[in-house]
């Protein structure tokens, strides 16, 4: 392993990240920039590659580091230009009782990274496409390369040497700069992510109930699989929650840069699966639903909504107009894929009995996705009962959950390559981070909540009155 | 472990094969293989186990060298083949004429290919 390659990746995916959110204006705290940078980083930066090619620069090593350095470089000029305001983070030392779930969750963590590390990439759909691409664009420095030259199987199975080139070229520049395997780019997301939603979740519940909700989140034996197994799912997965999780903060403040940082998110989130545009739409209702509400006029609303929609409309041109058009030697037709009886509703409803009998409570479920589901349909159904509302957040949040659920079967039954058991299955991880999210909303963890920080405050402030309560008065003689 | 042994743990059976064919190319003196991949129901009918068959896409990934199936385009360039021995085995076999082509074209064609 080359770990001056990796050092330089990890400085660059940061710098080039914190520029882009220096750009955007977006104010979070210093974990959640570390996080942020180190996601958008990564993403940025498979863009790199396919421009080297588009232009025909070889794809070398030494190629590479001028292009990322120079590329980041780029993106840090916001950083530069207001270098006085650049604040160094100050860190918080964890509670004695986040210990324990810290130390479970460095343990995954470094499963997962050990396994990225160690072992080559082996999914079918990236063995049969975009690693394969990869691996002989390296070899022979361009990706338009021999990998086309096989039978590449045109037909109803395989769609895999059009997918996004988002694992394409992070693999190029990890195979060429780091190790032979790539992948480690995977663990930068995972564990940038993974972080970030801690932090989230800490801000929203005790952090004992955090790190609990946390658990059961990577609980998910699929969801976790996916953190060092290459595919799009999981990366598709950050930046969805991440731009419908800025969404709603964009909910409550309403500021222009705060919407084109969730236009971008969401862009980001359609580049790695076109398939997000269609789940922006579905969240565009939403957006608008609570606008009006918040008595935003009709002109207002579309303006906006037009706004959030450009982040994944231009990067779902630039992916399939620019990228796949011009770096894979064969035509894409849409038109091939769709069902051809779309009159067929009872079709439409097969689809979404087999999401959730066949798959979300079936023993085929039970396997990758454990009990996840029932125990946020307890939760669910026991705050529904014991509080009869749902606050704002926790509305949002939930949703989300919805439109992941139902665009998924919409997907399904559009296009039949998009099978419930395999595409539908990973694109249900989704809805775990944000159906996480709306446990931590529900009032009945925020009343636990509640109660574990007054127990919490009256233990810290017993134990600050302790000296004065052990002053030993002297003793009355009788 | 190397690399190259790390594929092999996570590959298995079916990579060893696939890399070893190298080396029966060099003995046949093929300089340019194009191998003849059978159905994988083929090779399960004649008992072959632990190995699968592989799409031509991850045999190229996996050897660099080019492989076809019965439908593919090209496959009249095919000059080996890889078939089952009589002990359940996977052996590799050269094809020298049209003729041997066809007759093997003519009994894998009666398998559905399964991707």
């Amino acid at each position: 392993m080359n770990l001056t390659g990796l050092i330089f990746l990890l400085f660059a995916h940061y710098f080039a990240g914190r520029g882009v959110i220096r750009l955007f204006r977006i104010d979070v705290d210093a974990i959640a920039l570390l996080c942020l940078s180190m996601m958008c980083g990564v993403t940025i930066h498979s863009f790199v590659p396919c421009i080297m090619d588009l232009i025909h620069v070889p794809l070398t090593a030494s190629n590479m580091y001028i292009w990322l350095g120079g590329t980041s470089l780029l993106l840090s000029i916001p950083l530069l230009i207001r270098i006085k305001k650049t604040k160094l983070p100050s860190l918080r030392l964890p509670q004695l009782y986040e210990v324990p779930f810290l130390l479970i969750f460095i343990g995954l963590g470094v499963i997962s990274v050990w396994r990225c590390w160690y072992f080559p990439p082996t999914p079918r759909d990236v063995l049969t496409g975009v690693e394969l691409i990869a691996e002989y664009a390296v070899k022979e420095k361009t990706m338009i390369n021999s990998a086309f030259s096989v039978d590449v199987r045109l037909n109803s199975a395989a769609n895999n040497i059009f997918k996004s080139p988002f694992i394409t070229s992070l693999q190029v520049i990890y195979k060429l700069l780091v190790l032979p395997f790539g992948q480690l780019w995977l663990s930068i997301l995972f564990l940038s992510f993974t972080t970030w939603f801690y932090t989230i979740l800490r801000q929203v519940v005790h952090p004992l109930l955090a790190g609990m909700l946390l658990l059961i989140y990577f609980a998910v034996p699929d969801l976790y699989a996916y953190t060092y197994i290459i595919l799009y799912d999981y990366s598709n997965m950050v930046f969805f929650f991440a731009g419908y999780y800025f969404m709603m903060k964009y909910m409550s403040s309403g500021k222009v840069n705060e919407l084109l940082w969730v236009s971008f998110l969401f862009g980001l989130a359609t580049y790695i699966r076109s398939e997000t545009l269609v789940l922006a739409a579905f969240s565009i209702a939403i957006f608008a639903i609570y606008m009006y509400r918040d008595k935003v006029s009709i002109k207002q609303i579309m303006i906006r909504g037009g706004i959030f929609m450009a982040g994944p409309l231009v990067f779902n041109f630039i992916l399939s107009n620019i990228f796949i058009k011009y770096l894979v030697p064969y035509k894409f037709k849409l038109g091939d894929l769709l069902n051809s009886n779309m009159t067929d509703i009872g079709l439409l409803f097969d689809k979404f009995h087999e999401l959730v009998f066949g798959l979300m409570f079936s023993p085929k479920g039970q396997a990758v996705y454990a009990d996840f589901y029932i125990f946020f349909l307890v939760v669910f159904v026991a705050d529904l009962v014991l509080n009869r509302k749902i606050s704002r957040s926790a509305g949002m949040t939930l949703w989300g959950v919805l439109i992941v659920f139902i665009t998924l079967g919409v997907l399904s039954f559009l296009i039949p390559s998009h099978t419930v058991i395999n595409s539908a299955k990973r694109g249900l991880f989704k809805l775990i981070p944000l159906a996480t999210l709306y446990m931590a909303q529900t009032g009945l963890l925020q009343k636990l909540s509640g109660y574990l920080l007054n127990k919490e405050n009256r233990i810290k402030e017993s134990a600050t009155a302790q000296p004065v309560a052990n002053t030993k008065q002297p003793k009355k003689k009788k | 472990m190397g690399t190259e042994q790390r594929r092999v743990a996570r590959y298995g059976y079916s990579y060893v094969i696939y890399k070893e064919l190298n080396n029966v190319f060099k003995k046949f003196k093929i300089d340019s293989p194009v191998l003849l991949l059978p159905p994988e129901r083929y090779m399960k009918e004649n008992r072959v186990a632990g190995f699968n068959v592989v799409e031509p896409m991850v045999y190229y990934y996996l050897t660099g060298n080019i492989a076809v199936w019965y439908d593919s385009p090209g496959v009249e360039k095919a000059n080996c083949v890889l078939m089952p021995d009589r002990n359940g085995k996977v052996a590799v076999q050269k094809i020298d004429t049209k003729q041997q082509l066809d007759t093997l074209l003519s009994i894998f064609k009666k398998y559905k290919l399964d991707l």
